[in-house]
């Protein structure tokens, strides 16, 4: 058994926490704040210029072929620095990944690289709808064959870089008459198509700087040639790539997490209250020792589950057990370091507010704690006779 | 044991809800700085009830009511959401009658009789957080002996940008005296060489930090002793222990919880029924803590204690109940300005400001366990 990072990995890791300490924390605070598109799509661009948004992506595509260890790793280090950017790496890569698993040849030639190089800024996931979040397979938005083409009609909510994702991969229900989520295929439809309108984006709670958006599909027109995978083979499609983004969610909240804790471990060598260092009460010391043991239990979970989809083993419980882990104990983390910087961690000139509201949606989105815990005891269920 | 009100106190309790009726809109009891025209409004409406002066001896202008009536009128604030009890008829005024000057009662205590002044509390300083004794805001007696010249910052001063005057604790005597060498002041807010300055909170409202240059205090706006002040903020906050963590807020905060997962079709899911039963007994344990410092006030037991354990579960509770609907609502509980966000940015604050969990886990260990350090 060897649990350490290969030459590759660490040199990623290394790159992803150099551009993060040099570029995105001095941003981090005003992107929240002011949401400087500028800025931030001017990242994402470094961001693939660096490799960040192919992780996984086979080279000749212009993908890094880094694995998925490394992405983990990568998200992470982006994380620490600021979450909207890592989201928008992590869920540009995992759309990039559902190309590279089902799409054919041609599709994979024209967006690949456009994904990779930063020709597109992002790319988009528009799976979840108003009536469908964590049951996707209740989906309503539809797309009828017409002639060559396929019209889209929907609306999908909560899609990450909604503005300015170059591509949509897209569910919908393409067969009326099979059952939830059988008759559902994926389709890829490019920013800026004809009867796609972009909502404005949502006032969030955190993660500010990312735009979520929602997709509006009116007699949306796309050829025959967009659709993606198996007609009524998507939906097994979605679950199984839902897997692999939790590994990203997962390492994102991690970041966030260690973000808050190394903040707080700082102020208590350094703030003195009666008479000493906080870092001499044990009370604090304890807070300190739990929750680092938390986070790198989440660490170790994460990698087994990355460990496990490079291998090309079945993953899907391991990165629920790690999604699940990871961001109950980010969140846990980041209440924590900010109730340590005390009233400190409570007003906007201290990071630790933004990393408590950036970390609270990690147990939400990319399927929630709940749904996690379905996955989990589902999975441990079946294998008893 | 009874622990039902007297009807007198029950049809103050009635008294008291059919005059909220007209603030139940405020909404400044979680974000007291954007609304406070209106709180002030009603602050000087109950002034002409004089309900800001319940427990204040009649002498004073007072009703001379026992603590149970203040306790009645601002947790059913509290609940209305309305606002949070002004430090100006509490701290401030009870300070002023047992320790100020005759012209100090007679400048102030009408005035905050009736709602007309208020106060902001500056105790705490960037260095001085938990451990308050150590603060360092310097007040210095002129050669002439006329003036204090106070110098030096405070910081996380709730609504001062909206108060008149200030309530401010310096250290007139040398810093090793601690808690020893620490004198009150009052001072105009509009005083030259005040600085009051924003501090943006995560809730979208904001603290401050006040700053204190050259600025010359008359020796008569210091309230008690030079070097006096220690005593006098304990009994301060004594005087209020019954009122600062009413349980309305946390049985408001459950109802609009309930509503609020009612209106998303979650209400019947077994694991959240599961949870909001656990949540049921935790604003249950905060309602009974609450009612157990009011009957120490009113029996004249030392209800230090007992204040500590009640805020302990009284902030958890305002914390676990939000966190537990954004576990559950989804992503439409984390949309800006739903109220589910909007406490659970709110309640990180409670289990810091007044005194944090950690200080009141201490108090308890200490005082009530007899565990020694």
């Amino acid at each position: 058994m060897d649990l350490s990072l290969s030459e590759e990995q660490i040199m990623i890791q290394d790159m992803a926490r150099k551009f993060a300490r040099e570029e995105l924390a001095p941003v981090a605070e005003q992107l929240d704040h002011s949401g400087n598109e500028e800025a931030f799509l001017g990242n994402l661009k470094k961001l693939a210029e660096l490799g960040c948004m192919g992780l996984n992506i086979q080279s000749q595509y212009g993908g890094g072929a880094a694995g998925v260890i490394a992405f983990s790793l990568a998200i992470t280090e982006l994380a620490k620095a600021c979450a909207s950017t890592a989201v928008t790496t992590s869920v540009t890569n995992m759309v990039a990944e559902v190309i590279q698993a089902i799409g054919n040849e041609e599709q994979k030639q024209h967006y690949l690289p456009k994904l990779c190089s930063g020709e597109y800024a992002a790319g988009g996931f528009g799976l979840t709808e108003s009536s469908a979040g964590s049951d996707p397979s209740r989906m309503k938005t539809r797309a009828v064959r017409d002639g060559d083409d396929w019209i889209l009609n929907g609306n999908k909510i909560y899609i990450t870089s909604g503005t300015y994702a170059g591509v949509f991969v897209v569910w919908a229900v393409t067969d009326n008459d099979a059952k939830p989520g059988k008759g559902i295929s994926c389709f890829l439809v490019e920013g800026g198509t004809p009867g796609l309108t972009i909502g404005k984006p949502e006032d969030k709670m955190g993660q500010k700087a990312s735009h979520t958006n929602t997709l509006f599909f009116e007699d949306c027109r796309i050829p025959a040639s967009a659709l993606l995978g198996k007609e009524n083979d998507g939906f097994r499609v979605a679950v199984g790539e839902l897997a692999g983004g939790r590994i990203g969610i997962g390492s994102l909240a991690l970041g966030v997490g260690l973000a808050a804790m190394d903040y707080a471990k700082q102020y208590l060598t350094e703030r003195e209250q009666f008479g000493q260092k906080l870092a001499n009460f044990q009370a604090l010391q304890f807070m300190l020792a739990d929750r680092y043991t938390e986070l790198e239990a989440a660490r170790l979970l994460l990698m087994q589950a990355a460990y496990e989809k490079e291998q090309g083993n079945y993953f899907g419980t391991a990165a629920s057990m790690a999604k699940l882990f990871a961001t109950e104990k980010a969140n846990d983390a980041c209440y924590t370091a900010l109730q340590m910087l005390g009233g400190n961690g409570y007003i906007k000139e201290y990071p630790l507010e933004r990393y408590a509201r950036d970390v609270r949606i990690t147990s939400i989105y990319e399927g929630t704690s709940e749904i996690q815990r379905v996955i989990i005891s589902r999975d441990l269920l079946r294998t008893v006779s | 044991m009874n622990i039902n009100f007297s009807k007198q106190e029950l049809a103050f309790q009635t008294e008291v809800r059919e005059f909220l009726q007209d603030y139940n809109d405020i909404d400044g009891f979680l974000s007291q700085g954007p609304v406070w025209p209106q709180v002030r409004a009603m602050f000087s409406a109950m002034g002409e009830r004089n309900w800001l002066a319940l427990t204040w001896p009649e002498e004073y202008g007072g009703m001379g009511k026992g603590h149970s009536y203040e306790y009645i009128l601002w947790n059913e604030v509290a609940y209305a959401r309305a606002a949070r009890n002004p430090l100006s008829s509490g701290v401030v005024a009870k300070s002023i009658m047992r320790y100020g000057s005759d012209e100090q009662k007679q400048t102030f205590l009408p005035k905050i009789r009736t709602g007309e002044v208020h106060f902001s509390l500056c105790y705490s300083e960037p260095e001085a957080g938990s451990d308050l004794a150590g603060l360092r805001t310097k007040a210095q007696l002129n050669d002439a002996g006329t003036h204090y010249v106070l110098n030096g910052q405070k910081c996380w001063q709730s609504y001062a940008q909206d108060m008149d005057f200030l309530w401010i604790l310096a250290r007139t005597g040398k810093q090793e005296d601690r808690g020893r060498g620490l004198s009150l002041f009052i001072c105009d807010k509009q005083t030259a060489g005040i600085t009051v300055s924003p501090l943006p909170t995560v809730d979208d409202d904001q603290l401050n930090e006040v700053f204190f240059d050259n600025v010359e205090v008359p020796v008569a706006q210091r309230v008690g002793p030079e070097n006096g002040a220690w005593a006098i903020i304990g009994e301060a906050l004594a005087d209020e222990r019954h009122i600062q963590f009413p349980p309305g807020r946390v049985r408001r905060d459950l109802e609009e919880m309930v509503d609020w997962l009612n209106a998303q079709g979650l209400g019947d899911d077994p694991v959240i029924r599961e949870r909001m039963a656990h949540l049921v007994s935790k604003v249950m344990e905060a309602e009974i803590l609450g009612l157990r410092v009011l009957e120490a006030m009113e029996k004249g037991r030392n209800a230090t204690v007992d204040a500590a354990m009640n805020k302990i579960v009284h902030t958890l509770t305002c914390q676990d109940i939000p966190r537990m609907v954004l576990d559950y609502g989804g992503p439409e509980a984390l949309v800006n300005g739903y109220r589910p966000e909007q406490i659970w940015r709110q309640s990180i604050m409670e289990t810091i400001g007044g005194g944090t969990s950690e200080i009141m886990r201490s108090v308890v260990s200490r005082q009530a366990l007899g565990l020694k350090g």
